[in-house]
């Protein structure tokens, strides 16, 4: 980026854009008030209900606009001082979703804890979520992108959270829909002065530690010689961020990207000491959420939905994140040729696959046979006996079948990805090609086209290949180092994640039956649809196995490869086809958030079936087992009601995940 | 198939037919015609939402409403299942198990009314109630004609809201049982914005000034911390129907529902119109704290 800018001209550009969008709000929602402005806005005559109005919304609404942008901002900022990490933000760092899922947690078991003080339950979360994400990239001594690896998986783990609570509890919890998505109304003064004594306070503490934070930009050793106690001041810097970040979410909840955005535009536009980022990014960040909130405003009148400030901020962040991505000097480490765990070798795994393939047939089997059964008016677990035959073919056999379907192909898929970018942690969730099917199918679900019987998995397989472009064209001049190339999927996943955000916040009717299929019911599953899922799984299986040639040379790098005859870039290609269709097949039927893809290929390795072939069998097979107990444990755990097995999947995948980071 | 069940004289008395009903509406109209559904989805929401009529203890919980649980329902199938809109896939699939018939008052080219009076005709003639259907059918009439007369004179416009949370509430109008009262007596609706396909519009709780001299009718329940939440709430707390007392609590009844959640609308809102409404509107908005 060129320097000879200054930020001015940015928050020059966004002021005036500010102003216009303000005096349009002015002048259509309050033109009746037109020279009393100033006198309703100062001192509203009580009885005037229209001076009421714009003295307790208006005009709140526009400081905690302005104040809440400046506090993610300043939040954000100290973060990336601290971590010395560019990307580090309340969101990235999985902050934002840790406070939430403390406050939706509190709202629905402890009601009363929400009077005491809805900041401190946030900052509970925001804590917690902190630690974890330390605690993940504690080995790597906290390498940027593994601690934003880290935040946005465990972002991503809290979310899948919430997405359980919220489908029990759709109609009492339909006021946090709206607060989730970061709806910025006001009816009266106290969110803006709760978050101007904090962002004051804040600020005060912020700039006592200026002058030692600064000296973080010498090297580390540098700081050290000068008598700082690193560590103290990290702690503090990062302690006053995650408190800021609390306190934004428990008064206006959660607001996406400002937090990263504000920062990164003051860096790139030429803000340079850690005063001028300080000041630029508050005053960027204020500006950039006044102005998609004036945006956002003058839609109101038109929709009969409400239009959530925070997710649409976060709908914009997720290619401004891809767009920043390359523009940042980040240190990644180079592909690694050989992958990260390293197991002993164990003899015989042929007569290991024949056990595990003995254990995902008994895994099927229970899953088929027990379950709950009804005696006239009682329900009680229970083992299903020959005359339950019919039961167990027509409601059991679809699901079990398409469960394990989808769980061999995402295990196939991921492993193809590992083993072809010689990356740990690549598998379809992982690296948003999940998302972009799902992406696909929503926008196919808002657009009102008419609906072929095909346009789903059309409109899916192309959101997977723009999925898989936008990965290849982000990462190709960083020769696909690894932990950028999983950024970029991660911040394709947070786009599904803003848009699933405003759909429920729309209360569209079809919300309730997107809200499932993301988070991956089986519900649907029926003979023939499975028997075309289990055929297509099959199908495409026996196409993966014949490639293990390709599988064992490409990790070992593109030149090795090449001088031993196979030809890089059409093996790539065709892989990355199966992937594709390996994935959307999966995705329909069972969602975009299953995590089996990572999962499968690590399990099997951890097991010790290192070469090619071995590897895929052993991780198809393990993707077959979770997704049967996944399912079983759905249909089960909650009788009558049922929760979708890629959710129960993700639960149980997410913290193998976390763990498995914690050796990237 | 359904055809079949509705030709075989159904004899009520010797063994009354088991229905299982997706829909809470389709709930409330069976149990208005008398007869005890087998299966009923998310019966503790039910409980909470719609409140009447109340739900026999032996009635089966399913599961979720767009998901009701087949394995549940596959181990002793009902004669007719009930779905609704909202959970109409596939239903050849689920016809092998038991007759299966969509009823929703929803999602159809007609008028709420005369979408819920068909319904309601529907669901008596499955079930072999046709008399009680046109029992029922008449004394919503009767309670619509009564509500009409009581509220002949009635200048002031109404505003009916369901809070969502402390800031935003679904306004209703066109497109639901709100909107049924309002063209079928002399009330007016003081929202005439937009609706979406259920009738209602989610605004904040300011939009409710466009029109100062209005009254507002609020549907209980609360969600949890609204009613504490309310008394911060400075437009709320000033708009004139509140200073002025010209708000109205009404019990929990399900806006999306059936006819008796109709003629309850019809009654409590003649009942807030005619007498005057609670003075002490701070006692009736920490009043029945809803937790489910």
């Amino acid at each position: 980026m060129t320097s000879a800018r200054s930020p001015a001209w940015f928050a020059i550009g966004l002021t005036l854009l500010a102003l216009g969008l303000g005096y349009a709000t002015l002048d259509i929602q309050f033109a009746d008030l037109s020279g009393h402005w100033w006198q309703a806005i100062t001192t509203p005559d009580d009885d005037q209900i229209r001076q009421i109005v714009m003295h307790y919304t208006f005009v709140p609404r526009l400081l905690v606009a302005m104040l809440g942008g400046a506090a993610l901002a300043l939040a954000g900022c100290l973060m990336q001082q601290v971590l010395r990490n560019p990307l580090a933000s309340p969101a990235t760092l999985g902050v934002t979703s840790g406070a939430q899922l403390a406050l939706v947690v509190a709202t629905l078991w402890a009601p009363s804890w929400m009077l005491a003080g809805k900041e401190w339950i946030a900052l509970a979360g925001g804590i917690v979520a902190t630690l974890l994400v330390f605690a993940l990239s504690w080995k790597r001594r906290l390498a940027p992108m593994v601690v934003v690896l880290s935040g946005m998986v465990v972002s991503l783990y809290f979310s899948a959270i919430n997405s359980a609570l919220l489908l029990f509890h759709q109609e009492s919890l339909s006021g946090l829909f709206i607060w989730g998505s970061g709806a910025l109304a006001q009816d009266n003064w106290h969110d803006t002065q709760f978050l101007l004594l904090r962002l004051g306070i804040v600020m005060v503490l912020a700039l006592l530690l200026l002058r030692p934070l600064s000296l973080l930009d010498l090297e580390e050793d540098g700081a050290k010689s000068l008598g700082i106690s690193l560590r103290k001041l990290r702690f503090a810097g990062l302690g006053l961020g995650v408190f800021m970040t609390a306190c934004v979410v428990s008064a206006i909840g959660l607001i996406g990207f400002i937090g990263l955005a504000a920062p990164a535009i003051a860096r790139l536009s030429g803000a340079r000491t850690l005063a001028q980022r300080l000041v630029w990014s508050m005053i960027l960040g204020a500006l950039l959420l006044l102005v998609t909130d004036l945006a956002v405003q003058q839609l109101a009148p038109f929709t009969a939905s409400l239009l959530p400030t925070g997710a649409m901020t976060a709908a914009l962040g997720a290619p401004l994140l891809l767009w920043l991505l390359p523009r940042l000097k980040i240190g990644g480490s180079r592909p690694t040729p050989s992958t990260g765990l390293t197991m002993p070798r164990q003899s015989a795994p042929n007569r290991r696959l024949w056990m595990l393939g003995g254990l995902t047939v008994v895994a099927c089997a229970v899953a088929l046979v027990v379950g709950f059964m009804l005696d006239s008016h009682a329900r009680y677990p229970s083992l299903a006996g020959i005359d339950d035959l019919g039961l167990i073919v027509d409601w059991r056999l679809p699901r079990v079948a398409t469960a394990a379907a989808a769980g061999l192909m995402l295990a196939i898929a991921g492993t193809l990805l590992q083993r072809m970018t010689g990356n740990p942690m690549a598998s379809p969730e992982v690296l948003g090609i999940s998302a972009g099917v799902a992406i696909g199918v929503i926008a196919l679900m808002l657009l009102p086209l008419g609906i072929a019987p095909l346009s789903g998995s059309v409109m899916g397989f192309s959101g997977a290949v723009v999925a898989l472009l936008v990965l290849i064209i982000c990462n190709r001049r960083s020769g696909f180092a690894p932990e950028r190339l999983l950024l970029t999927g991660i911040a394709i996943s947070s786009l599904l994640d803003a848009m699933r955000a405003i759909v429920l916040a729309s209360e569209d009717p079809r919300a309730q039956q997107l809200l499932s299929w993301l988070g991956g019911s089986t519900y649907y599953a029926s003979l023939t649809s499975s028997t075309w899922i289990v055929v297509i799984a099959i199908v495409l299986a026996a196409m993966a196995l014949p490639l293990q040639r390709w599988l064992t040379l490409l990790p070992l790098g593109a030149p090795t490869a090449k001088a031993l005859g196979v030809d890089v870039d059409r093996s790539r290609l065709l892989l990355l086809a199966l992937v594709a269709l390996l994935t959307v097949a999966a995705t329909l039927v069972i969602g975009p958030l299953s995590f089996i893809g990572l999962m499968a290929p690590h399990m099997a390795r951890l097991m010790g079936f290192h070469g090619a072939r071995h590897q895929l069998i052993g991780a198809g097979l393990l993707g077959m087992l979770v997704m049967v107990s996944a399912d079983w444990l759905g249909r089960n755990l909650f009788f009558p009601y049922q929760l979708p097995a890629g959710l129960i999947a993700a639960l149980i995948g997410g913290v193998y995940f976390m763990w498995g980071l914690r050796r990237l | 198939m359904s055809t079949a069940l509705a030709d075989a004289p159904a004899d009520a008395d010797s063994k009354p037919l088991r229905i299982a009903a997706a829909n809470w509406t389709v709930a409330e109209t069976l149990l208005a015609l008398g007869v005890q559904p087998y299966a009923v989805a998310d019966i503790p929401n039910y409980s909470t939402w719609v409140e009447k009529p109340s739900m026999p203890a032996s009635t089966l919980d399913m599961g979720l409403r767009n998901e009701p649980n087949l394995e549940l329902l596959a181990q002793d199938p009902p004669d007719l299942l009930m779905s609704s809109a909202l959970f109409s896939r596939d239903n050849a699939r689920l016809e092998r198990l038991m007759p299966v018939k969509m009823i929703d008052n929803f999602y159809t080219d007609r008028s709420f009314y005369e979408a819920t009076l068909s319904m309601t005709r529907e669901i008596a003639r499955l079930t072999d109630r046709e008399p009680q259907a046109e029992a029922l059918i008449e004394q919503t009439e009767r309670t619509l004609e009564r509500a009409a007369r009581a509220l002949k004179d009635v200048e002031t416009p109404l505003y009916v809201v369901q809070f969502s949370d402390a800031q935003h509430v679904r306004v209703f109008g066109h497109g639901n049982m709100v909107g049924t009262l309002f063209s079928r007596t002399g009330l007016n609706n003081a929202w005439t914005g937009p609706t979406n396909a259920w009738g209602y519009a989610s605004i904040s709780t300011d939009r409710l000034a466009e029109q100062p001299d209005a009254r507002i009718v609020v549907i209980k329940p609360y969600p949890r911390g609204v009613g504490e939440a309310l008394k911060d709430n400075q437009i709320w707390q000033h708009l004139p129907a509140v200073r002025e007392g010209r708000v109205s609590y009404i019990d929990p009844l399900w806006p999306y529902g059936g006819l008796i959640s109709l003629q309850r609308l019809a009654r409590s809102l003649v009942d807030v119109s005619i007498r005057p409404p609670t003075t002490d509107s701070a006692t009736a908005t920490s009043a029945e704290e809803h937790t489910p």
